[in-house]
């Protein structure tokens, strides 16, 4: 059997009295896309930033190809591969596009604790990063400050900063966040692109998109897992029918 | 960080007017422009983790003082060779600052603030309650001896030494900020969870910064006890901590040179305003007010700038 990218298992955490997530278990293998849906609050934010070590669970354990990063810090899990995107656009808005994805470069390039030499004009940092820039569509808004960059093109940059870092393992916190019909499409397009390449996990509210992209989906519901499987037998679970699909679906066939 | 030519042109004539000023100017003003230098030294460091690591440190003349007191200490033994008291300076500087940073980095915002104020008033009582060395009376120095024939008893030759250092800091902070190490501090202002999101450890880089900039401090303070002749434990005060912030937020935050700018205006304000009346912060305050609210890059925002997009 092939080695599984990531394993969780029994993860808990809570907030007070509130259980954000309970018991979780899953695999996500090598190069598939695994989704993770549920309604407002089922806990998929919470279980993002579980894996991601920037919240530290009660209890279970997390293993990332093959050895366990349950304790390790959220820098430590970048450098072992795993990075992530954030459902609220977290990049380095003073600083040019380019820029914000030549530090993720230099994040994976050893330590910097280098003092003299202009990072600004180094071609270890800045042709890779106008590579990536280019494969996400961004390779002509380079030296645009990304404040100034439109929302859309902000979801993008947050790609290629996750991209950057040359992961095994992408988390996409809902990368169509606030998207259009047509940037969403695009992100869709783009995503598929990696398919294969690199494994995802898939946070989205979008059904298009989980039902076109994912290779198997989970289905999270306050906190627990209520079902695992194939986007064909997510679509006939009853119990997930009951609990999200039956709702949504008559939502957006209205 | 980009400068365009205009700045460039504008720091080199200043640069030049300094170099030239022992030729015309009476030693008075040697001494108020090698104290203005100093702070500008100070104000600096400050601004390295201040504008540039987002680390609002309450507590900074802390290592002015432990500067200071390297030279005081040592020169009370009868040690004036500046080879070992200007090491101990910025060395010592440097390990307090590691230990100060240790504990205060685990904190941010106004506990950060609180707790560096809070390390500054320990140095400073400690300072007080020093007996040895002169306690709140403070304790008066011989200058420190370089080498023969570069006599710091000179007002000229520590002017001149002033402003080598403050030159040779200025590049070397230049080259900091603009390094990869430089880029690792920008970010982590910008937006931390991100840097350790994409792979930075960041507590060890603030720590490292933490301690730079400390280190640049207690260079400063080397030099203030060699103007003034003079070690006091006044140059710890959280007041002075206050002065330096002031004199970056007038000059600039973030933008590097502009605190030299800062230090200037504020002691020449203090001088000229102070020989009016003793109430000059009463003048002072409000403009400060008016320059936080209105002008976030302070003087060095009103001096020409072809690209305004450069933050």
């Amino acid at each position: 059997m092939v080695e599984p990218t990531l394993t969780v298992e029994g993860l808990t955490k809570s907030f007070g009295g509130v259980v954000a997530t309970n018991q979780i278990d899953f695999q996500i293998k090598p190069g598939e896309i695994h989704a993770i849906i549920g309604p407002n609050g089922a806990g998929k934010t919470t279980l993002v930033a579980l894996i991601s070590g920037m919240l530290s669970p009660e209890s279970g354990r997390i293993e990332f190809l093959g050895k366990d990063i349950t304790r390790e810090t959220t820098a430590n899990r970048s450098r072992l591969g795993l990075a992530r995107s954030f459902q609220i656009t977290s990049i380095f808005k003073k600083f040019d596009a380019l820029s914000n994805v030549a530090l993720s470069i230099q994040a994976h390039q050893g330590h910097s604790f280098h003092f003299w030499k202009s990072a600004s004009n180094d071609p270890n940092l800045i042709e890779p990063a106008q590579e990536i820039l280019q494969r996400v569509g961004l390779g002509k808004r380079t030296r645009i400050i990304a404040g100034n960059l439109a929302h859309g093109e902000q979801r993008q940059l947050e790609i290629a900063m996750a991209l950057a870092t040359k992961p095994k393992l992408l988390l996409l916190d809902e990368p169509t966040a606030g998207m259009g019909a047509e940037d969403s499409d695009r992100m869709r397009k783009f995503l598929e692109t990696l398919k294969g390449e690199i494994s995802m996990l898939l946070i989205e509210h979008d059904m298009d998109t989980v039902f076109s992209l994912a290779d198997r989906v989970t289905v999270l519901v306050y906190g627990r897992v209520i079902g695992t499987g194939t986007p064909e037998e997510i679509r006939q679970n009853a119990d997930v029918k009951a609990a999200y699909l039956g709702e949504d679906e008559e939502n957006s066939n209205a | 960080m980009e400068l365009n030519r205009i700045k460039v042109w504008i720091l080199v004539s200043i640069g030049c007017v300094l170099l030239a000023m022992p030729a015309f100017a009476e030693p008075f003003y040697l001494t108020l422009f090698g104290r203005i230098m100093i702070f500008a030294i100070a104000a600096l460091s400050l601004d390295l983790i201040l504008g540039f690591g987002g680390m609002i440190s309450l507590g900074h003349a802390a290592y002015l003082g432990i500067g200071a007191y390297a030279v005081g200490i040592l020169s009370f033994y009868g040690i004036n060779n500046a080879w070992l008291q200007l090491p101990l300076a910025i060395f010592g500087s440097a390990i307090v600052a590691f230990f100060i940073g240790v504990i205060c980095l685990r904190t941010s915002g106004i506990y950060f603030i609180m707790i560096t104020l809070a390390m500054t008033q320990l140095l400073y009582f400690l300072g007080i309650s020093l007996e040895t060395y002169g306690g709140d009376d403070g304790l008066p120095i011989d200058r420190s001896i370089f080498v023969e024939g570069f006599d710091l008893g000179e007002e000229v030759n520590l002017y001149y030494l002033i402003l080598g250092f403050l030159v040779v800091i200025s590049f070397f902070s230049w080259r900091l900020i603009n390094s990869r190490f430089g880029m690792v501090i920008r970010g982590i202002q910008e937006n931390e969870t991100r840097m350790q999101a994409i792979g930075f450890p960041t507590f060890r880089y603030k720590l490292l910064a933490f301690m730079i900039a400390g280190s640049i401090c207690g260079l400063s303070g080397f030099l203030l006890a060699n103007l003034t002749e003079f070690v006091t434990p006044e140059f710890m005060h959280w007041f002075r901590s206050g002065e330096i912030m002031i004199m970056v937020l007038v000059g600039g935050m973030g933008t590097l040179f502009g605190p030299i700018f800062g230090a200037a205006a504020y002691l020449l304000f203090e001088e000229v305003i102070a020989g009016w009346t003793e109430h000059w912060m009463v003048i002072f305050g409000p403009i400060l007010v008016l320059l936080v609210l209105f002008a976030k890059k302070g003087i060095w925002g009103f001096l020409p700038d072809k690209n305004r997009n450069n933050g």
